[in-house]
């Protein structure tokens, strides 16, 4: 059908929101430096420009997250008034999330190698972090926007309450697990952390799909 | 070609069975009337044949093909439904712009022509966001939508709600050119049946979840008739016919006589026999039960 | 020319009578084009397969005539057939109803014969 068309105007969507999330990345970041103000060593704008990266992808996470809901409450059902494909719907949006993530994945290293000189490894490492972070937010996102357009606040409380049951699976993860927790958390910068934190997302976002396809597949969507 | 056809579709809300059993099948070329109470089970109904919900039961099919998830079927059908501010499931902070850019996307046939001279037509601003709209400019946005789709198959919830007489007269103008012009078929479901009636060509009742009738409507009206007449009088008129809604006035009575083929009111006995509109055998049919 | 359609009788009946008067009044001459059912549905409101049906049935009768491609035309002596057709039916649709109403009302045959009588005379 008419697959690219679609997909161009949800990535144009989208892409209208990336200046909204510079936008909030570089009030976050003023905001740090105001609050750390005096105790930054190598100069203000060094300091600047090498956090940046950190406030856009919390940003952008939690962007993404405010978008998905966003469609899902108000896009999706349009969209399906339009075209009763829920199937396609389904595959078109998470196709076009995962075109973003790949986007920002190339676009980033790219920066990374050439304004900060990174080595091409660091580059790729820091990127798959960064993508990381990106899935496991859309995934929780998918999960919990579904979940209360369908449901309303029950589904706000299904979130909860799994959220709460991750928390402290996590929590006792941590504890028990003690020196190697740490040590992970201490080489955030390394390729097991990278690979785990990725992985994560990955699980997460394939959840997120899963929740969608189950509340969604066959749901009475209007009366 | 077949047309839009439904088998056997039950719906059921929990315990509720909301439709039942019901057989509906849409030739192509056609205007046709959805006419129902309140909860009769018409909006249910729309949104089955449109695939845009599932049925419990029961199969729906576009010219032989399954419409569910079936683009080559979806591609021939568009549900333009009420646009309402109040439902949590729905385009609330949107602007019309963007609504209707949407469905310029997702339907294949739509033609933008139509869609921005009907926009002039009924003086649409089309940056109001479609929460700030009158009930009478979202119907305007809904018929905009189900014209300018060019669908084969065009469904239409209560277009007119919220129409003043004038835009009521200007969509079912524009209604016969557009069907004029390409022949596709149209479904309207209305409450407001007269003006409406010369508009279709076959009239569809529905009530309680079921499908009283299905009939061409000149054909309809020319087999109902009110009998009125002091009441052995009128008895008599009409023994062996099917009637609905006797009425007591005085020592007389009124009743509706719903002719099969080769039958007719025995007019020798002292009884008025008037033609009835849409509407009377609408509400004879589907109204209160008899007091008589 | 757009006169009010009455919920009294079905639509396409209408439509044929009124093509009818037209022809009696002279407003359309024999062997003229009669508008199309598009046009007539877009003048009347109404859906074209009813105004077909009211066309239809003068093709039938023979007062109209197809012309492919190009529309319904009034056929010749249309107009002496139509006066003929409404002669014959004027017995059921005028006589009948009027000694029904009378033999309602106890006015005798002789009187019904007067009031006709005088109205004949008393209208010139």
């Amino acid at each position: 059908m008419k697959r690219k068309s679609t997909v161009r105007f949800w990535i144009s969507q989208i892409l209208q929101n990336v200046g909204m999330i510079g936008v909030v990345a570089l009030i976050l970041e003023v905001f740090a430096l105001v609050g750390s103000a005096g105790e930054i060593e190598g100069g203000y704008i060094w300091f600047f420009l090498s956090m940046l990266p950190m406030y856009i992808v919390l940003a952008a996470a939690f962007w993404v997250f405010i978008y998905i809901l966003g469609f899902f409450k108000t896009y999706y059902p349009v969209v399906l008034s339009f075209r009763a494909h829920r199937g396609k719907t389904h595959r078109n949006f998470i196709f076009c999330l995962l075109t973003i993530d790949a986007l920002m994945f190339v676009i980033l290293a790219a920066v990374f190698a050439a304004l900060f000189h990174m080595q091409a490894m660091d580059a790729l490492l820091a990127c798959s972090l960064i993508t990381g972070v990106m899935l496991f937010f859309e995934g929780i996102g998918l999960a919990f926007s579904v979940l209360y357009v369908r449901y309303g606040k029950l589904g706000v409380a299904i979130c909860a309450l799994v959220g709460a049951a991750f928390g402290g699976v996590f929590g006792y993860v941590m504890a028990s697990g003690g020196d190697a927790f740490y040590w992970l958390v201490g080489h955030i910068f390394s390729w097991i952390s990278a690979g785990i934190l990725f992985a994560a997302g990955i699980c997460v976002f394939a959840a997120g799909i899963v929740v969608m396809h189950l509340v969604f597949r066959k749901a009475q969507l209007y009366i | 070609m077949e047309g839009l056809v439904c088998k056997d579709i039950i719906k059921k809300y929990g315990k509720k069975t909301v439709l039942d059993q019901v057989d509906l099948s849409l030739d192509h070329g056609k205007i046709y009337g959805l006419i129902g109470r309140n909860g009769a089970g018409k909006t249910t109904l729309l949104s089955i044949m449109t695939a845009q919900n599932p049925a419990t039961s029961g199969e729906v099919t576009c010219d032989g093909l399954p419409v569910w998830e079936n683009p080559k079927a979806l591609d021939k059908i568009c549900f333009s439904r009420e646009l309402n501010p109040m439902s949590g499931m729905s385009a609330n902070s949107m602007k019309v712009k963007e609504y209707l850019k949407i469905a310029s996307i997702y339907f294949p046939n739509w033609d933008p022509a139509m869609a921005d001279r009907l926009t002039r037509l009924f003086q649409l601003d089309v940056k109001k966001r479609i929460c700030k709209l009158s009930k009478g400019m979202m119907s305007m946005v809904t018929i905009i939508v189900a014209l300018a789709s060019k669908a084969e198959f065009t469904l239409l919830d209560e277009p007119v709600a919220g129409l003043d007489v004038v835009a009521r007269e200007q969509f079912y103008q524009i209604l016969l050119e557009e069907f004029n012009d390409t022949g596709r078929t149209f479904l309207i479901s209305t409450h407001i049946i007269e003006e409406a009636a010369n508009v279709f060509e076959e009239v569809i009742m529905i009530d309680k979840g079921r499908i009283l009738l299905k009939e061409n409507t000149e054909e309809l009206l020319e087999k109902c008739v009110y009998v009125s007449g002091r009441d052995d009088e009128v008895d008599a008129a009409v023994r062996g016919l099917e009637t609905h809604h006797a009425e007591r006035i005085g020592r007389g009575k009124l009743v509706m006589a719903y002719l099969k083929e080769g039958q007719s009111v025995d007019d020798s006995r002292d009884v008025d026999i008037r033609p009835m509109t849409l509407q009377q055998v609408f509400v004879a049919l589907c109204g209160e039960e008899e007091h008589v | 020319m757009k006169e009010l359609l009455t919920q009294e009788k079905s639509i396409y009946i209408q439509i044929k009578e009124k093509i009818e008067n037209d022809i009696l009044r002279d407003i359309i001459q024999e062997e003229e084009k009669v508008p199309s059912t598009n046009e007539l549905a877009k003048i009347y409101t109404i859906n074209p397969a009813t105004a077909a049906k009211g066309i239809n049935l003068l093709v039938d009768e023979g007062i109209l005539y197809k012309k492919r491609g190009i529309g319904m035309f009034v056929a010749d002596g249309a107009k002496q057939m139509i006066v003929s057709k409404r002669k014959k039916s004027f017995y059921d649709t005028y006589i009948k109803s009027l000694l029904q109403e009378a033999e309602g009302l106890g006015i005798t045959k002789q009187e019904v014969i007067a009031m006709i009588q005088d109205g004949h005379e008393g209208g010139k």
